[in-house]
């Protein structure tokens, strides 16, 4: 499985999760739209940081 | 100690909570969401909820079947443990799990392991909806009826 397939296949059940997690707090179902995309984007955007983070130390550290 | 064994006696012990503390609204309502995702929803008149929140859950679901060649939904025989997820999936999973039960695996697939958690995390998103249905019921039944204001004012003028 490339890189590229992984990011596919875990981008559309993060999403489910996110407006499941949403839903829990908000009744109205645009709400729950707007609400889950932001925490979308966040969770996105903080997983890649953080693999991104972890990548650039582990080549680092194996390096020497 | 027997791992089955604790998880019986906590599935009893919580079927035992459910079935003293839920109103019957909650009960079936929630009794309908675990037989299939976003009938618990429809039950308590939430239609676009259930189908939204259903919808989603049966779609992730077969999703994952589809990434499997639909051989991940074995409790029995290759995935005991996905099995306990499975089963938040009531009829869903149950139907799968007979129609797919003389399937073999005879390929490599890359994407199993996949497939095997798009299933899984669709029948655990389904608890989320349980509980969903279980709060919706709730807060129904704690809402006045729209008219009460206007009956009970117009029962202070009667006496007055």
């Amino acid at each position: 499985m490339t890189l590229f397939q992984s990011i596919l296949l875990f981008l559309p059940l993060c999403f489910v999760i996110c407006f499941f997690s949403t839903a829990m707090r908000k009744r109205d179902l645009g709400e729950v739209t707007r609400g889950s995309l932001r925490l979308f984007a966040y969770m996105t955007l903080t997983i890649v940081a953080v693999c991104l983070v972890l990548h650039l130390a582990m080549e680092w550290l194996l390096a020497d | 100690m027997n791992v089955g064994l604790v998880l019986g006696v906590v599935t009893v012990a919580l079927v035992g909570i459910f079935a003293t503390t839920a109103s019957p609204r909650q009960r079936n309502g929630v009794v309908l969401a675990w037989l299939f995702p976003g009938l618990g929803h429809f039950y308590l008149g939430e239609r676009k909820r259930g189908l939204v929140l259903g919808g989603m859950i049966v779609a992730t679901f077969l999703v994952g079947m589809i990434l499997a060649d639909f051989r991940n939904i074995s409790p029995f025989d290759r995935h005991p443990t996905w099995g306990i997820a499975h089963a938040f999936g009531g009829l869903m999973s149950g139907l799968a799990a007979l129609l797919t039960k003389g399937l073999l695996i005879s390929r490599e697939n890359p994407f199993y392991n996949v497939g095997c958690l798009y299933s899984g995390v669709a029948t655990l998103l389904n608890i989320l909806a349980m509980v969903d249905v279980w709060d919706l019921a709730g807060a129904k039944a704690k809402e006045p009826a729209e008219d009460a204001p206007e009956m009970a004012a117009a029962g202070t003028e009667a006496t007055s």
